[in-house]
């Protein structure tokens, strides 16, 4: 047997992953709630985590142009990724450079 | 035909959903596709409660095993919507006091409320005490040091659970304040502000991009699996 959990179950997902072990079956979940994560993590043989959950329905599909979206969406990535770096570097930069003061806790983000 | 409606409603209702928090006139246009998708939801209902009748009748006339579950669920679901749509005990609003269904179904006193307040939040609670056991029994199989991650996972595991609770104190208050950052409650504090922020803004990053980048594919048409079939 197979379950498959694509979503948010809330804390129940416990109880039907747990279930779902008892009886032997291979799980895999997927969804895109950090809060519902750890449960499947702990409980389920494979999880889909966060933007795989999205990419699942193109990767298999296989269509070129869905997984071009797939594509477009790791370049977004990458860019993020080099735009989070360089500011990393920027503000460590204005912190160490003489005569900074210190970001007040208003201006750095929650 | 019908298709190519959905999928231009698709369209339509993307785009202004879109547009709206960088167009002010677009607006009351989002506020219409939320109240149109209010709507389709509610018929949803609908289509479930009438999907659940089905299933379970089916199962209940054919005596297959836990029919009586079945029994159970389709007397419950009955007798909720019952009492629900047709407002039993309802309380008349003070507006209207000669009308006496003008009060609200929920209303304390109702047929509902006590159903809910009796019935569903007993086995609400009851199901999430269980939870416990569920929780022991999933954390023991996650938990088993059979690989590397599993190992990390174990570790990182122990320390929170120890740091949020007096043990943590008790096992590393000894240590002298210059190793203080060592303390398991500091380290569990390190271990939540530091890691598991940032693997959450991680997470919280590609989530975005893959509502982004699936929203395209559903506007587009590329990704046609939500109508159903071999669309």
């Amino acid at each position: 047997a197979a379950c498959f959990y694509m979503g948010c179950f809330f804390a129940e997902s416990l109880i039907l992953a747990e279930n779902g072990n008892a009886i032997g079956a291979i799980q895999i979940a997927g969804t895109a709630e950090t809060a519902q994560l750890p449960f499947f993590v702990a409980s389920c043989d494979y999880t889909l985590i966060g933007e795989e959950f999205f990419a699942a329905s193109a990767y298999l599909s296989g269509a070129p142009d869905q997984l071009g979206t797939l594509r477009g969406q790791d370049i977004a990535k990458g860019l993020i990724a080099l735009a989070l770096a360089g500011g990393v570097v920027m503000a460590t930069m204005k912190v160490l450079s003489p005569g900074s003061v210190p970001a007040s806790p208003a201006e750095v983000a929650p | 035909m019908s298709r190519s409606i959905a999928l231009l409603i698709c369209l339509l209702g993307g785009l202004t959903m879109l547009v709206s928090p960088f167009l002010p006139m677009a607006t009351g246009w989002a506020n219409e596709v939320t109240d149109w998708f209010n709507i389709l939801a509610a018929m949803a209902f609908v289509l479930g409660g009438g999907s659940l009748l089905k299933v379970q009748l089916m199962r209940l006339s054919a005596r297959g095993p836990g029919w009586g579950y079945s029994a159970v669920t389709l007397v419950a679901f009955i007798v909720t919507l019952w009492v629900g749509l047709g407002k039993v005990g309802v309380v008349a609003d003070p507006s209207a006091p000669a009308v006496a269904w003008s009060g609200k179904p929920d209303d304390e006193g109702s047929a509902f409320w006590w159903i809910y307040l009796y019935v569903m939040t007993p086995i609400t609670s009851t199901l999430f005490a269980v939870l416990a056991f569920y929780v022991a029994s999933a954390a023991f199989r996650a938990f088993r040091a059979k690989n590397l991650e599993a190992t990390l996972l174990l570790v990182t595991a122990f320390i929170i659970l120890l740091g949020r609770t007096f043990a943590g104190v008790v096992l590393t208050g000894w240590l002298p304040d210059w190793a203080s950052g060592l303390r398991l409650e500091n380290l569990a504090v390190t271990i939540m502000d530091v890691f598991n922020t940032a693997g959450n803004r991680a997470i919280i990053i590609g989530i975005a991009l893959g509502v982004a980048s699936t929203g395209i594919r559903l506007m587009l048409g590329l990704d046609r699996s939500y109508l159903g079939g071999d669309a």
